[in-house]
């Protein structure tokens, strides 16, 4: 089964649910992808009986994240803030971006992302929202929303603080540098590097051999899953 | 030992507080001063620097306490450039601080058992090393010593540098993290990581997340009225 969206398509194969960001090259997250997203989310995604997801980008990337100018604009006009310029009216479009990017979090079956190209800004979040990242070689990742005036706020601060910890969360989120997949992989925010070329097949293998595991999946455990994987991948 | 005990104990260096700390009335002490430089928007970055072969740190636990309350809702980053032997007060005085910068001679000793702790020993080891750290969810750091390498890579300390160049050092870590950031701005982000340290990472995942949304909307708000106002002049 396959449901195409403008700019994201969810596809069911052998049990596996495949959420793919379809706007190449870059896969921005444009307002039209993430209200279709939000649609995915609600309407076959959280309905579909698929045992795993994997979140990928069409191309070479990832996703480059949202359009700063066009973010702005929207939060403003939707926000309603007081004398003091303290919101008072969050905008609703945030909450329901906050809570599709939530919903990969927080669902019980394995969620693994997998990475090539850019991933940056609302796409590392996304992807922060899987249970295991996977990221090609040559990947660029990087949350640049404080070099634009703002913060992330799809997750990725909390997320960042649970993978990596207060104080190199923080040098992340403050300095808005890009990292390579190397250096998210010191930082603990991704959990393999692998061939750019291999990155959904090593993803697929992954999610299968989670999947065949007797015991009960627990996201907690993303780390071991990795590395029992990676024993046997070269002969997968 | 001559030249780190010759430093003047209290200074601002770009816009940053350099505190020596050589006992711990030396940071109590410069309390207020601290507070009045924040409420002024005069610094950006906390820092205090401390070697332990030359510090006298003793702390009652009523004064830990009061420490800690003052740095869990610290409104800037707070930064300790730290050496040698790290253990006892010094240790709990470390974690209390956002982020460590760790000299090559760093060994950090945790203790044998949490309840002589102030704070919730357990709940701040997963806030400063993430609650996905292989190593926390394995095993326990307690009773366990680590060098600066090994500091490093569990995240609890951000960066090794040159304890001896530990002023410059600090200087171009802010100038690196927080780039020509203003003060507003910055106090936004750390206001969001304080929610985090106050509920812990245990909390209800909405809770969590409701400062993070507060701040993104505020910050947002005030960068498009100015992106507007610059239009219209």
């Amino acid at each position: 089964m396959k449901i195409e969206l403008n700019k994201v398509y969810f596809e069911e194969k052998d049990g596996i649910g495949y959420v793919v960001i379809n706007d190449p090259p870059a896969n921005k997250m444009t307002n039209l992808f993430l209200t279709e997203l939000s649609e995915l989310v609600n309407q076959h995604i959280s309905k579909s009986g698929v045992k795993g997801i994997i979140i990928t980008g069409a191309g070479r990337h990832f996703s480059s994240g949202v359009e700063v100018d066009r973010l702005k604009e929207l939060v403003s006009n939707q926000a309603a803030i007081d004398a003091n310029g303290d919101i008072l009216t969050h905008p609703a479009g945030h909450k329901q971006d906050r809570d599709s990017f939530n919903f990969f979090y927080n669902h019980s079956i394995p969620v693994i992302s997998a990475v090539n190209g850019f991933c940056v800004g609302a796409g590392l979040e996304l992807a922060l929202c899987s249970h295991i990242r996977i990221c090609g070689n040559g990947s660029t990742l990087g949350l640049p929303e404080s070099t634009f005036g703002f913060i992330p706020a799809l997750s990725g601060t909390l997320r960042c603080v649970e993978l990596c910890g207060l104080g190199k969360a923080l040098e992340i989120v403050l300095s808005g540098e890009m990292f390579t997949a190397a250096e998210a992989m010191n930082a603990g925010i991704v959990d393999n590097i692998v061939s750019k070329k291999e990155t959904l097949l090593y993803c697929e293998g992954l999610m299968k051999f989670i999947l065949q595991s007797e015991t009960e999946y627990s996201k907690k455990k993303a780390k071991e899953y990795v590395k029992s994987f990676n024993e046997i991948y070269k002969n997968y | 030992m001559d030249t780190y005990m010759e430093k003047p104990c209290f200074f601002i260096q770009d816009s940053a507080i350099i505190l020596y700390a050589y006992n711990f009335d030396s940071i109590i002490n410069y309390r207020n001063k601290v507070d009045e430089n924040i409420l002024n928007n005069n610094i950006n970055a906390f820092v205090v620097i401390c070697n332990s072969q030359y510090t006298d740190l003793h702390m009652s636990s009523d004064q830990k306490a009061e420490l800690y309350m003052w740095m869990k809702a610290f409104p800037i980053p707070s930064i300790i450039v730290f050496d040698n032997n790290c253990h006892g007060d010094l240790l709990e005085l470390a974690m209390m601080f956002d982020i460590r910068l760790g000299g090559k001679n760093l060994t950090i000793k945790f203790p044998e058992e949490a309840s002589s702790i102030v704070f919730n020993y357990d709940q701040q080891c997963s806030l400063l090393m993430g609650n996905n750290s292989d190593f926390l969810q394995q095993d326990s750091l307690l009773n366990r010593a680590l060098n600066s390498e090994e500091a490093y890579s569990l995240h609890f300390v951000n960066q090794i540098i040159d304890f001896d160049d530990a002023e410059n050092e600090a200087s171009s870590y802010i100038k690196k993290i927080l780039g020509n950031k203003d003060n507003d701005h910055i106090k936004a982000i750390i206001k969001c990581f304080n929610h985090y340290k106050h509920l812990g990472l245990s909390a209800d995942r909405d809770l969590l997340l409701e400062e993070e949304a507060r701040q993104f909307c505020n910050l947002i708000v005030r960068s498009y009225m100015n992106t507007r106002v610059n239009y219209e002049d």
